[in-house]
């Protein structure tokens, strides 16, 4: 039959999504900026010769003198040393936190979507009510509470960005869980669980792959602006948000203490929010085919 | 006369309108209301009515994909209406659906072949899409077996189409509900879906239950032929008497808004063409009495008072208090 003439070269969807995520200049460039910083945060400290802590006798001395690439902070200590060590931490925290956050939205988010009735209603209004709590204070009176430990923080991050994940997982299901072929299946006869797993499982997570990438990022923001506002890590943690907060004082005479950690933390941010701009627009299955 | 395949008696759904925070339910839309109707084996009904007047609700509580308010619904000698979630989902197996739209209904990360393998892997009759009645269903639905391995997206309308009704078929069931099967295709793809039903309804020998909102798609492929109005029958009878002596003013209007091939027979109808008026009314809030009567040219005070039962005239069943003789 002449219908079947025309039928382009069969990929599947990962294939297909892999082939035009490869395919976009933008987010190659994102890929590859991220990939520098996470090695740079690596070898860094190795290479440096310096320890994040370590105290020197030349105080805010310029980029490129006395052995020290990136100059040192008002303490003498070496600011490349400081800030590869940023990267570690900003994106440790960060990973952890989106880990945590998409644990509990995909739990949450596909009870409340999937069974709906009055588990999506407590789990919705709870949602409306933990949200008119302002993100700033409830982190402030956490780690107020309990010190700013590592794992005090990605909790006050966690407690600030669980909700969005679990909004839009739910939102996700539910639209997924109304589309003809999940009707389909069930009339096939198919069981709960299969249908979970095979039917809304697999065309529900794709939007929260690119949420993932965006909440990186915002969780390293979320976790300067922490730092900086005095309520994150403490001095002599090598945090970028410590590193920018420290810098204020002396902001007009040496600039450089603060735009080599303020630029890292946007390039970092930046690398992340590309890559996830670029997953949006590969696994959108209206893009399919389009190169 | 042997027991039918399908016997419905007097099935109703309500569905509740909720407002506001709690939920309150402030009124009830009733899409079906009373259907009763039967299908014998290797029978086919055309079931047909406007947008909105419950036909689609019937056929999927039939299916149980709805569950019915109140009513009966008899399969095979089960009762379906009283079936559990577990029992309903082993009859599956007998009873099918082809859905309306073939870009909805077909889940885009599986393959055409793990598509249609799906009903036999659920009911244990194959263990994996390798199955070779899978491609052998593909094929007999005018798909070549290479195509299994692509995913829907690669396909046209008419092609997903015919891979839904491979999915239906594959189980062999004795019962197929078409949900308007044709009508989000081109025309010229209509008439190939159509014929394909038909051939291969012969091959098998199923019933279907051929759920449309146009008259000339019915025409081709229904024994008999049921018409809804507000999720009610009005007119049920063999598909010779539905279009050839139609009693109900309903079934004459859309009798009459079908086009015909015939130029002279065209130019006639296009004269004497019955143009209803208005929309139908809510089925929140139907007319009292013969729920037409609103659109209806031959309405009188009656048909606003009581509320004509279906009874037999000639060899068709209609419930107008002012029948078409």
């Amino acid at each position: 039959m002449s219908e079947f003439e025309q039928i382009p070269q069969s990929l599947s969807y990962w294939q297909d999504v892999r082939a035009r995520f490869f395919a976009n200049k933008i987010s190659i460039l994102g890929l590859v900026m991220l990939v520098l910083l996470i090695f740079i945060g690596i070898i860094g400290p190795f290479i440096s010769g310096w320890k994040y802590d370590e105290l020197g006798p030349d105080i805010l001395s310029a980029p490129f003198q006395k052995g020290h690439w990136f100059g040192t902070d008002d303490l003498g200590r070496d600011l490349f040393t400081r800030v590869t060590y940023g990267i570690r931490l900003s994106l440790t925290v960060a990973i952890i936190v989106t880990i945590i956050s998409v644990f509990v939205g995909v739990t949450l988010g596909g009870l409340a979507g999937y069974f709906g009735g009055w588990i999506d209603t407590l789990i919705s209004r709870f949602i409306d009510t933990w949200q008119v709590i302002p993100f700033v204070l409830i982190g402030f009176a956490i780690i107020t509470v309990f010190g700013s430990s590592f794992w005090v923080i990605v909790a006050a991050l966690v407690f600030t960005g669980w909700y969005s994940t679990t909004r839009l997982f739910r939102a996700s299901v539910m639209q997924v869980k109304s589309l003809e072929y999940v009707e389909a299946a069930r009339a096939t006869g198919a069981t709960t669980k299969r249908i979970i797993l095979r039917h809304i499982g697999p065309n529900a997570i794709p939007p929260i792959i690119v949420v993932l990438a965006f909440s990186v990022a915002g969780a390293i923001l979320s976790e300067s602006v922490y730092a900086f506002l005095g309520v994150g890590f403490r001095e002599p943690t090598p945090s970028l948000g410590v590193m920018i907060s420290g810098s204020r004082n002396f902001l007009t005479e040496k600039p450089f203490v603060f735009f080599i950690p303020g630029s890292v933390l946007v390039l970092l941010t930046l690398s992340i929010v590309l890559i996830g701009d670029g997953l949006r627009d590969a696994l959108d299955p209206k893009l399919r085919g389009v190169k | 006369m042997s027991e039918p395949l399908l016997k419905v008696v007097n099935l109703e759904k309500k569905f509740p309108i909720q407002r506001g925070f709690l939920k309150r339910t402030v009124g009830q839309i009733h899409a079906v209301d009373g259907v009763s109707f039967e299908i014998g084996h290797g029978e086919t009904l055309g079931l047909v009515g406007e947008s909105g007047c419950g036909k689609s609700t019937t056929a999927r509580l039939i299916l149980r994909l709805l569950d019915p308010t109140s009513g009966e619904i008899f399969f095979n000698g089960k009762e379906i209406h009283t079936l559990s979630r577990q029992e309903i989902r082993k009859e599956r197996k007998d009873m099918q659906i082809v859905f309306q739209d073939p870009y909805a209904s077909l889940n885009p990360r599986m393959t055409i072949r793990q598509i249609v393998a799906e009903p036999l892997i659920v009911h244990g009759l194959a263990n994996d899409d390798a199955d070779p009645a899978v491609d052998e269903m593909i094929e007999l639905c005018g798909l070549s077996r290479e195509f299994g391995n692509r995913y829907p997206h690669e396909f046209s309308g008419g092609q997903r189409q015919r891979v839904g009704i491979a999915r239906a078929l594959i189980t062999r069931p004795k019962l197929v509900v078409l949900d308007e099967p044709v009508s989000a295709l081109d025309v010229s793809v209509q008439a190939q879906i159509l014929n394909l039903l038909d051939d291969l309804r012969e091959k098998f020998d199923f019933s279907y239950l051929f759920v449309a909102h146009d008259l000339s798609v019915v025409s081709h492929i229904s024994t008999r032929v049921a018409v809804m109005y507000l999720g009610k029958i009005v007119e049920i009878g063999s598909r010779e008497e539905i279009f050839d002596n139609p009693h109900h003013p309903y079934t004459k209007a859309l009798i009459s808004a079908v086009p015909l091939a015939n130029p002279k027979q065209e130019r006639i109808r296009k004269t004497t063409r019955i143009v209803l008026t208005g929309d139908v009314p809510s089925p929140a809030n139907p007319p009292s009495g013969c729920r037409f009567r609103t659109r209806c040219w031959k309405a009188q005070e009656v048909c606003a008072t009581s509320e004509p039962a279906l009874l037999k005239i000639g060899n068709s069943y209609v419930a107008c208090h002012f029948p078409e003789m």
